[in-house]
């Protein structure tokens, strides 16, 4: 009986392609549907009406001007490239085998930076310059970082002033200073990357992905990447993009400063960040809102995570921000942190 | 008529072969079905309604498969043509009337931009210009007297909408007044996976509520008065009936359309069986006319308008 409700949506939504399904497997928002013509990767997603219209026009951009390193959005027999029921999204995707392991030496990081590069390279549009409009956005974040800074040291204050301190509380007493520096350092950076651009008098965006990871991406055997999920993709600054997947990067496997440049490198062999836009790539990598987020989980103390999982989910990302720290210096040694 | 390899070609199938010959093609994706338009206006209009209409419910409807291309529809010697799929089972209403209501609300309720030219099946001055003075086309004895009698009570029935539709007259109420894909029955109810697969015809949009009555008295005979206040008040959530389509609904309703369509039918005929038949059908559609208008009026609540029993 379950069986058959969950079945009804899938067969309605696959009719309007044609498709008539022999087996179907779930994995978390993607169906695999097989048939006779093939197999293909359904997503379930949750969209506005506005989202929905731009990820039509960001997929269809993709393919108009050859970004051929990601998996298309095929239509429907009516020519809709989203199926709309209730609340809910679906849009189909040939399905592409992910490799883990390939055929020439290459490592996934490097892949992906080189092709996060080649996509803001053919996107990439020098905006009409608004000192305004760079002052709002400087801002904005600044006063971000500045009330975050001050939850957190609320609630350094309110632990202080117990008798005893839990494991979590006691790592985090112990490298608070370290975070308020590394806050400091992104303010600094986030200041040269503003000043530079109200001295140039200009600042360009790219589509960003907006969520480029691992997971998003399937890799062939030759070890070449098709990237999917452009559901967040903005156009934005490639330093926010770049941010999000070095931050992604950070947490998924073991790294240092020298693969930090290594990567970077790479992108920067397609496409070269200004002085201005590495400096806010460094202000967003330094921040240290993955331990604030950490501590706000544990704040909420809604059983998700117990003291030993939330004690070492912290001390991970305490060695991150310090190795960020290390990569930051390699990047901008001491005496031109200001620009 | 179009060729199998100018379909193939054009839609990208690998085996397709006819099951009616220039009607239904059978493809590895199934049957599909074509259909021929003269005018350019309305295909266009047909293309834009099909695709709101699913949009805004969600729901299947035969829509124009696209080509290879992209196109919509094709130009061929005889017009043009679109290619749809074929279902045939039909969809079950029973204890769905949740379901149905909402869909008609909002099919009634799409306001897509309106076509140049368009079918106002309800013309009440043709109707009264016909009615107006006794027909004597030199039908016989039996027949004359059933057919005056049925004209007075018909030009009754007309004064009673006339007078509806001078009380909601007004700019609003005819702005109002819905433009839609002509329906026919509720056979065009189609099932598809569990879910409603509306198939629409090739005919003009048309203005008024002809289609909406005809669905409320098909929905009245097959499933009874307290089903059809479901339905009706599942319809009125999306489409305000009480509050801005009542009378004019009413007004449709009580305009003798079946008998100018008889008038029309029994002048083509001399066989004077075929004469029983269109006068018993006649007689059949009368009566449903005056359930549904009793019925509706007990609904909403409000002067009731009777349509004399024949």
């Amino acid at each position: 009986m379950t069986i058959q409700i969950q079945q009804k949506p899938i067969g309605s939504v696959l009719f309007q392609y044609d498709l008539y399904p022999e087996k179907i497997e779930s994995y978390g928002k993607v169906k695999k549907i097989y048939t006779s013509t093939g197999q293909y990767a359904l997503k379930e997603t949750l969209m506005t009406e506005e989202d929905g219209d731009w990820f039509i026009h960001v997929m269809k951009r993709l393919e108009r001007i050859n970004f051929n390193y990601v998996i298309p959005v095929i239509p429907t027999k009516y020519g809709d490239f989203l199926l709309r029921y209730g609340d809910k999204v679906f849009y189909l995707m040939p399905w592409y085998e992910d490799h883990k392991e390939f055929r020439y030496p290459v490592e996934p990081e490097e892949v992906m930076a080189e092709e996060i590069a080649k996509l803001h390279s053919l996107t990439e549009r020098t905006q009409d310059y608004s000192e305004s409009v760079l002052e709002d956005s400087h801002e904005a974040l600044r006063k971000r970082w500045g009330l975050r800074r001050i939850e957190m040291e609320r609630y350094i204050d309110q632990i202080e002033m117990n008798e005893y301190y839990s494991p979590f509380e006691l790592t985090l007493l112990t490298h608070f200073q370290r975070t308020l520096f590394m806050a400091n350092e992104a303010e600094q950076h986030l200041k040269a990357w503003f000043e530079g651009a109200k001295e140039k008098e200009s600042f360009r965006s790219v589509l960003c992905h907006g969520k480029p990871s691992r997971k998003h991406a399937c890799f062939d055997k030759y070890g070449t990447a098709y990237l999917f999920n452009f559901e967040k993709a903005v156009l934005d600054t490639p330093s926010r993009d770049l941010a999000l997947m070095f931050r992604h990067f950070f947490q998924s496997r073991p790294w240092d400063e020298h693969e930090g440049r290594h990567w970077l490198q790479l992108y920067e062999k397609q496409f070269s960040l200004s002085e201005e836009e590495k400096h806010l790539f460094i202000s967003y990598l330094a921040f240290p809102e993955s331990i604030y987020q950490t501590v706000d989980t544990y704040m909420k103390k809604d059983g998700k995570m117990t003291e030993f999982q939330a004690v070492t989910q912290l001390e991970r990302k305490i060695l991150t921000m310090n190795r960020i720290h290390r990569f930051m210096n390699s990047i901008f040694p001491k005496n031109q942190n200001n620009g | 008529m179009i060729s199998l390899s100018t379909l193939v070609q054009s839609y990208g199938f690998k085996h397709a072969d006819w099951e009616v010959e220039g009607e239904v093609l059978k493809t590895e994706k199934g049957l599909k079905r074509i259909s021929y338009w003269a005018d350019q206006d309305q295909v266009l209009w047909h293309i834009k309604w099909r695709d709101h209409l699913a949009d805004k419910t969600g729901y299947l409807t035969n829509r124009m498969i696209q080509t290879l291309n992209g196109e919509r529809m094709i130009l061929t010697d005889e017009g043009w043509l679109t290619l749809h799929d074929n279902v045939t089972s039909l969809f079950p209403y029973k204890d769905r009337e949740g379901e149905f209501g909402k869909f008609i609300g909002q099919y009634f309720s799409l306001n897509i931009e309106e076509p140049g030219d368009y079918h106002d099946p309800v013309n009440m001055d043709r109707i009264n210009n016909h009615l107006k003075y006794p027909i004597n086309q030199g039908f016989s004895e039996e027949i004359q007297p059933f057919i005056e009698r049925l004209r007075k009570e018909a030009l009754l029935r007309l004064s009673k909408a006339k007078r509806l539709r001078e009380e909601s007259f007004g700019e609003e109420a005819t702005a109002l007044i819905p433009v839609v894909s002509p329906i026919f029955s509720l056979d065009q109810g189609k099932i598809v996976f569990e879910k409603l697969y509306w198939q629409h015809g090739t005919e003009r949009p048309e203005k008024g509520y002809r289609s909406l009555q005809i669905i409320l008295s098909q929905w009245l005979q097959r499933y009874g008065k307290k089903s059809l206040y479901t339905l009706l008040y599942e319809i009125d959530k999306h489409f305000p009936l009480k509050k801005n389509h009542f009378k004019n609904l009413l007004a449709d309703c009580l305009t003798p359309w079946e008998f100018t369509l008889f008038l029309e039918q029994i002048q083509k005929i001399d066989d004077p069986n075929q004469m029983e038949v269109l006068k018993e059908k006649l007689t059949f559609q009368w009566e449903e006319s005056r359930q549904l208008v009793k019925a509706l009026s007990e609904w909403f609540d409000l002067t009731r308008e009777k349509v004399p029993t024949v």
